[in-house]
């Protein structure tokens, strides 16, 4: 079920709230187990065959859950650190199969030249947020910050469907102790119309703003083997799918961080504008910042982080960096985009102590031109493919102009190798007023508007206090605006569009 | 009243006026007659457009109702062969497939856009007591061996019952008065609907127009023509303006995966899909499976997995075929069955004048995939 189809908006959703306030009135504990299993009907509508699946990676993480935090007390073979490494490995076993055998068997086939076909194994949904969430859950446990005996509540702090499929990636540490109030279970109209306000955003950037721009970078991307691209073209499906990929997945969080609230929970944020970042350290603190905070405290850190002098760092950055790439699919688009942030990143620590020259939006744009240049490696299906999309976007297929341009003086450019006037969208993929207007409104809303936390007012006082607080400054005005939002989203929904972090 | 419940009213008061206005914007213009167009008229006139198409000499323009169509065409129509599947199969008939001419008296030609495993059910549960029936030839396509791959057949439901029921199917209740409850409110609120309404009202297409039989179009006419056009034998021939097209088309059409998914085969499905072969067989119907090829550009796989879907699909198809000795006709790989990119109008739907080749015989005898040794039959 998508947070974008009917059937979730105009059934599953009421009925889950109703049913949850009406039990978490009086029997909260009631509540808790009721959001566990309709947590379990929000996963199993999509396919029942991988519900046991989840069920037993709950099962095992919980039961190894308990033995590290019981093993400390007992002096014997299962000490705390070889159960969480056991635990860890099991999780790491399980996803490797689902995601990473197919992609390991072809690559080896194609190092000894054997004709190796694997099967398809389809990827259960949101396996990969559900087993960093249970990662996360054992380390804390081995570090004595979690703790956890009570299994409708490890449930529901897994199967929670508002970041089940794609996150947030969660710490047991902020889940729990919201789950535990039982006034949680009481309608709150401050938390609900937060809540509210957060999804009829969200619901608007995907379905009005992601769904739209899809067009453009699905035609762009998928023709760039077969036609020689024009450095105009490559460039605007680069940035709509820069955009699409944004609004996409801090629409589906928002989605997330909304419906949580409306039942009281808060759940961490996941994007702040990182488009409007000025270098790419701060681009991290603003992408998917729950995967980045996943990446540092397990990967990085443990890893020796800066600890260890510069070198040790550098390596360690691109090992986290690339192992994050892998965590987003089998393929090696996926490792080369990791590769290239812990390049920039490394750069970035490199030159830190620097004072850069002019102003910061030269730096916000060129974080976007590296950011955007990465993006192509994550969207492209093969390496293949991105270099076709790399050639024309840096000139390599040289500059197309207008034919009416080739007249005197002009005309005297087509002297030169790389100029032709053949036009700059010969190839005839898309409507260039249409895809300009949609991709630089979308580009303009991602590096000047605020972002759903200041409207909404959720961080305080931040870089632009002018903004804080519109939706409740004037609550009516807010829930108007917020209103048409959600019911522009809400008549755009026709066909249901999958969000693309579900295929992580 | 605190900010809060102000927010939440005004909220609730802005989603339900503006919501309100595209439902009163999408019952006035109506683009469909989705909203106005009473079932009886309705009836009346797909009653008379299947009885003047199977009269016409050439053929007549094709209106936006096409799956009644084709239902109202199966109920009266009185061939020897039939043809079933989607749009990949819709232009296939015995005018352009000398196969299917030779060994057929009449063909009619059952195919809808989306044409899915529930679509032949219905139009097998109609014709399949037909006196004069002889052939049955199944378009088949990698997603007619699962469940509701398709959204049309939804309108005829009842229809998709009875013919569970006439092969003895489980009533097994794959589709619930909700959905049709989600899609009623679907229509009515689509901001789309109303964008496309207001510029059907303004150019002057409004619904009734689309109730009028153009009377017998010439070949000249469909040349020149912007429009479908539906010939007597149930076969769709696009409009010249889109045949003329040129140069052929060599990316694909939107995201390339076609709608298709890595999980393709429902186990349930091929096994009804062995009682309706059975069922037809036990008739005295022989029944020929029909496998349209796709772009070559869609063999180049840029998407791999779209690729081994569409192999294993096929390979699945013909282990199918081998158990009920049914003959297939075609391939999904075009190189299979010698067509090029000319030969087709876009990455999945070949060109009227290129089905003769693309149901010819294979240039090579078919090769099982290595994959096809996981598939499992449970019947």
């Amino acid at each position: 079920m998508l947070f974008n189809s009917y059937i979730f908006l105009l059934a599953y959703l009421p009925v889950t709230l109703v049913v949850f306030f009406l039990l978490g009135k009086k029997h909260y504990k009631a509540s808790i187990a009721f959001l566990g299993i309709a947590s379990m009907v929000f996963y199993g509508w999509w396919s029942l065959e991988y519900v046991p699946i989840l069920i037993l990676s709950i099962l095992y993480n919980f039961t190894f859950g308990i033995l590290i935090s019981r093993a400390g007390k007992r002096v014997s073979f299962f000490t705390p650190k070889r159960l969480l490494i056991a635990g860890v490995s099991g999780n790491i076993l399980m996803l490797s199969f689902y995601k990473y055998f197919g992609f390991f068997l072809e690559n080896i086939g194609m190092l000894f030249e054997m004709n190796i076909v694997p099967h398809i194994i389809s990827l259960p949904l949101g396996i990969s947020f559900f087993t960093f969430t249970q990662i996360s859950f054992l380390a804390d446990t081995y570090k004595g910050k979690a703790k956890e005996y009570d299994f409708s509540r490890y449930l529901l702090f897994v199967s929670y469907f508002p970041h089940l499929i794609a996150g947030p990636i969660l710490h047991h540490s902020e889940m729990m102790p919201q789950f535990a109030k039982s006034i949680n279970g009481r309608f709150q109209s401050k938390n609900f119309s937060i809540g509210v306000a957060f999804f009829a955003i969200g619901l608007f950037k995907k379905v009005v703003i992601a769904d739209n721009i899809a067009p453009y970078s699905n035609i762009i991307f998928n023709s760039a083997t077969e036609v020689d691209l024009t450095i105009y073209e490559a460039w605007l499906g680069t940035l709509a799918y820069t955009c699409q990929i944004y609004f996409d997945f801090s629409g589906y969080s928002d989605m997330a961080v909304g419906l949580a609230r409306m039942m009281n929970i808060k759940l961490p944020f996941n994007f702040a504008s990182p488009y409007q970042a000025r270098n790419i350290v701060e681009f991290w603190r603003c992408w998917h910042m729950t995967l980045s905070r996943f990446l540092r405290d397990y990967l990085y850190i443990p890893l020796g982080g800066n600890r260890r002098g510069d070198m040790r760092r550098y390596a360690n950055l691109m090992t986290t960096m690339v192992l994050g790439g892998l965590w987003h699919g089998a393929g090696w688009g996926f490792i080369v985009w990791g590769a290239l942030h812990g390049l920039y990143l490394s750069i970035n620590h490199l030159t830190a102590n620097i004072k850069l020259p002019f102003g910061a939006w030269l730096w916000r744009g060129v974080t976007l031109f590296c950011v955007a240049v990465a993006w192509v490696f994550f969207r492209a299906p093969t390496l293949e493919s991105a270099a076709s999309m790399l050639r024309p976007m840096f000139f390599f297929n040289g500059i197309s102009l207008p034919e009416r341009l080739a007249v005197q003086p002009l005309a005297a450019l087509g002297e030169i190798d790389w100029i032709h006037f053949e036009g700059m969208f010969h190839n005839g993929l898309l409507d260039p007023v249409a895809a300009v207007t949609v991709i630089a409104l979308a580009l303009l809303m991602a590096l000047f508007a605020p972002n759903s936390q200041e409207i909404i007012d959720e961080v305080g006082r931040g870089r632009r206090p002018w903004v804080n607080s519109i939706a409740w400054k004037s609550p009516l005005v807010g829930g108007v605006i917020l209103g048409a939002a959600f019911a522009t989203g809400f008549s755009l929904i026709g066909g249901e569009t999958p969000f693309l972090y579900f295929q992580f | 009243m605190t900010a809060s419940k102000k927010f939440i009213i005004a909220f609730a008061l802005s989603t339900t006026l503006l919501l309100s206005l595209i439902t009163a914007g999408n019952v006035v213009f109506d683009a469909a007659g989705v909203f106005h167009i009473s079932s009886s008229k309705f009836q009346q006139f797909v009653g008379s457009y299947a009885v003047r198409l199977q009269d016409a000499e050439f053929g007549l323009k094709m209106p936006p109702y096409e799956r009644s169509i084709k239902i109202e065409i199966a109920e009266t129509a009185n061939a020897q062969c039939y043809v079933t599947g989607s749009s990949r199969h819709m232009s296939v008939g015995g005018r352009n497939a000398p196969q299917i001419a030779k060994k057929c008296d009449s063909v009619m030609n059952l195919a809808v856009s989306g044409g899915s495993f529930e679509d032949l059910l219905i139009f097998m549960g109609i014709i399949i007591d037909k006196p004069n029936f002889q052939k049955l030839y199944i378009g088949v396509d990698p997603w007619t061996l699962s469940r509701q791959r398709g959204a049309g057949w939804v309108d005829f439901k009842e229809r998709y019952y009875l013919a569970r029921e006439k092969f003895g199917i489980d009533p097994v209740s794959t589709f619930s008065q909700t959905d049709n409850f989600f899609q009623t409110i679907g229509n009515a609120i689509s901001l789309d609907y109303l964008i496309k309404s207001v510029k059907s009202y303004k150019s002057g297409n409004s619904n009734v127009s689309n109730l009028t039989i153009v009377e017998h179009l010439s070949k000249k006419h469909q040349v020149n023509s912007g429009a479908n056009t539906l010939l007597s034998d149930g076969t769709l021939l696009y409009p010249g303006s889109y045949l003329e097209k040129t140069p052929p088309p060599d990316h694909l059409v939107g995201d390339g995966t076609f709608g298709l998914s890595s999980k393709v085969f429902d186990q349930v499905v091929i096994q009804e899909l062995d009682t309706v072969i059975e069922k037809a067989q036990d008739s005295g119907i022989e029944v020929i499976m029909v496998l349209m090829p796709y772009h070559p550009k869609v063999f180049s796989c840029e998407h791999e997995w779209v690729c081994q879907v569409i192999v294993d699909a096929e390979g699945m198809i013909r282990v199918i075929a081998n158990q009920h000795g049914i003959e297939v006709l075609g391939s999904y790989n075009p190189k299979k069955v010698m067509v090029t990119r000319e030969d087709f109008l876009d990455d999945v739907h070949i060109s009227g004048d290129s089905v003769e080749q693309a149901l010819s015989p294979r240039n090579s005898p078919w090769q099982a995939p290595s994959t096809l040794d996981t598939f499992q039959r449970t019947n």
